[in-house]
């Protein structure tokens, strides 16, 4: 079943009786504001997620907060707008100047498709051996790549940026034998925008 | 007799009208009923408007996000006091429970695979159930990182592998195929 059939399924199912009682709101706008600790997040969200009413409440929790942090944005003083819209004006002029007079061919431009990122090493379930080398391949307009490893549980234990397409785990990161680990890659466009690569599980010897 | 709205400043309305463009677009994404940003706003504009004529003359970042989660609040608080307002009543935002044009066997068929669902995502792992969960109500993963002020990495991973597990647990009731998983 791909996602969205998974998605049709379950909210298709009948509403399931909530966990305990509704939570005070209060419990709930610390979620918003980003304040609790994290089992007690998940608890609540746990009942939040199989509760309509709660749903709804959290829901309106975010509008408040996320229409907040908008309209602060907008509260510069109208000198420091000025200014800042000439600044970005300068610099855009300036970096189509600048690309230009630098690059005598120019970069492919993807229309519709977004460039892929796949890992080449280590495979998907493969076991391999110390150091790990890990490889990608290129993406056309790629400034940089950012490799994250993971923990199986998710936790972030190393990562790092290259121009290269090809990476060997240091030394100095200590991965355990029969462990599992998640590696994933993300390049950064010329553009400024990101391509991910797929989350690729692997085990070392 | 004037009204707050009418009272209010044009940098009061400029701040609630922005608020309301941005609180408006999570309330269409999750499917709000009209009425709560309604309610919302008008809440908003009458505790800016009260702030004003009490001598408030700097409405901080702080400030507007304190007043704007407080007035959420206290509109939660009435409506839980007041249960004529029934916030289980979730038929504006309730997904329909089966296909219209669907005849009684395949109506029994749907229903039967959403109950197998909704049961393959109650035996996940903790942490893994919450985000399947959040993602299959519709939450984006950058909004469940938010509300779980977790990582891009670590909320993707667990989403990736939670959603995995679903469709194992699901092959093995014999819904879906194995190629489907990874």
């Amino acid at each position: 079943m791909n996602d969205e059939e998974l998605q049709r399924a379950y909210l298709r199912a009948a509403p399931q009786a909530p966990i305990g009682p509704h939570p005070d709101p209060e419990r709930i706008a610390d979620l918003v504001r980003g304040s609790g600790r994290e089992a007690d997040r998940l608890a609540l969200l746990e009942h939040v997620m199989r509760c309509p009413a709660c749903r709804r409440e959290l829901d309106l929790l975010r509008a408040a907060n996320e229409g907040a942090r908008a309209a602060d944005t907008s509260r510069f003083p109208v000198r420091w707008m000025a200014f800042a819209a000439a600044a970005v004006l300068v610099i855009g002029v300036t970096s189509v100047f600048l690309s230009r007079t630098r690059t005598p061919v120019a970069p492919d431009v993807y229309r519709g498709q977004r460039p892929a990122l796949t890992l080449v090493e280590p495979h998907a379930g493969s076991t391999v051996a110390q150091p790990v080398h890990l490889a990608w391949q290129a993406v056309a307009d790629a400034r940089t790549y950012h490799i994250e490893l993971l923990s199986e549980h998710g936790d972030m234990i190393a990562a790092w940026n290259t121009t290269d397409t090809a990476l060997a785990i240091p030394d100095s990161v200590r991965l355990t034998a029969s462990q599992s680990y998640d590696v994933w890659v993300r390049a950064t466009l010329d553009d400024r925008t990101d391509v991910s690569s797929p989350i690729v599980r692997f085990s070392v010897k | 007799m004037s009204t707050p709205r009418d009272s209010i400043s044009d940098e009061l309305e400029t701040l609630v009208l922005r608020f309301a463009r941005f609180a408006g677009r999570i309330a269409h994404d999750r499917g709000l009923p009209q009425e709560d940003t309604d309610e919302l706003l008008q809440e908003l504009r009458l505790r800016f408007w009260r702030a004003r004529k009490d001598g408030l003359r700097d409405l901080s970042a702080g400030y507007v996000r304190r007043t704007a989660i407080s007035a959420a609040l206290d509109i939660i608080r009435r409506r839980r006091a007041n249960r004529n307002v029934s916030l289980d009543d979730d038929a504006a935002t309730a997904a329909p429970l089966a296909s219209m044009t669907a005849g009684p066997v395949e109506l029994l068929d749907q229903s039967e695979l959403a109950q197998r669902v909704a049961r393959a995502v109650d035996a996940l792992a903790p942490a893994r159930r919450t985000v399947v969960r959040m993602h299959l109500q519709g939450y984006k993963r950058e909004e469940i990182a938010a509300l779980l002020r977790w990582s891009e990495a670590r909320t993707r991973n667990l989403l990736y592998r939670g959603l995995s597990d679903l469709r194992s647990a699901l092959v093995a009731e014999g819904i879906g195929t194995r190629e489907a998983i990874t």
